[in-house]
């Protein structure tokens, strides 16, 4: 904990909490080495959570190009309701 | 800016902003009315929607198929639940792929800017299992870039 806190200009309890978060979402797991509490990252979470962010992005990125052109053409023709 | 922004909030929700060189009203018609639903809701290219329902006001029902042309397709089937136009959509949605996946409950909203729109979306983030689902209808194509992107991250963390 102390050694994550480091870089940070937070508190070390403020540390924790984002520890806590990011433990229950799954995208880290956390074990007991005597007094440490070493974190490690769960890359499978993190690997697929953002493979589906990826994806979306892609997906709705082509779409809105679409709908783009689609207005375009709407304005043109002077359609607007 | 007519670059998509994406972000995620907490834990549970995606919202999706972009602006739109149209009027809010061209913006609304063009989320409800199912002749142009068809032409730009396809994702990748090479995908097409056969079927477009949008019954366009409250209570009415949403159903939208799709399919690649090379035996791939999958549908989604929905409510709509509050229409506000031309400034805001509430509707729940679930994939079959084929069984359901969790109802997604969507927020749209389309506010003027200058000339043009700002459309907001704010939609729950699918669970694990539906994540992966979708993942393997193969629309995903940027499976190594994350994965490099993900080695690099891990590599940070460590140093």
């Amino acid at each position: 904990m102390n050694e994550l806190a480091e870089p940070f200009a937070i508190s070390q309890p403020a540390i924790s909490r984002h520890i806590r978060v990011l433990l229950d979402a799954g995208l880290i797991t956390q074990r007991t080495d005597g007094t440490k509490r070493p974190c490690r990252l769960a890359p499978e979470a993190l690997l697929e959570l953002d493979q589906y962010l990826q994806m979306l992005r892609r997906a709705l990125q082509t779409n809105y190009r679409r709908l783009d052109q689609l207005l375009a053409t709407q304005t043109k023709k002077g359609e607007r309701p | 800016m007519s670059e998509l922004v994406l972000t995620t909030e907490g834990e549970t929700h995606v919202i999706v902003k972009r602006r739109f060189e149209a009027s809010p009203e061209a913006v609304y018609r063009a989320h409800t009315d199912p002749k142009l639903i068809q032409q730009w809701c396809l994702g990748p290219d090479g995908w097409t929607m056969p079927v477009c329902v949008n019954e366009n006001k409250p209570g009415g029902k949403i159903r939208y198929e799709w399919t690649n042309g090379e035996g791939a397709s999958f549908f989604l089937t929905g409510e709509l639940l509050e229409l506000e136009p031309p400034h805001r959509i509430v509707h729940v949605e679930r994939m079959h792929m084929p069984d359901p996946t969790p109802d997604n409950h969507v927020t749209t909203t389309f506010v003027a800017d200058g000339s043009g729109t700002l459309m907001t979306m704010r939609m729950s983030l699918p669970d694990a299992e539906t994540r992966k689902a979708m993942l393997a209808t193969g629309m995903d194509q940027g499976m190594e870039a994350s994965y490099q992107r993900l080695e690099r991250v891990s590599g940070w963390v460590r140093a």
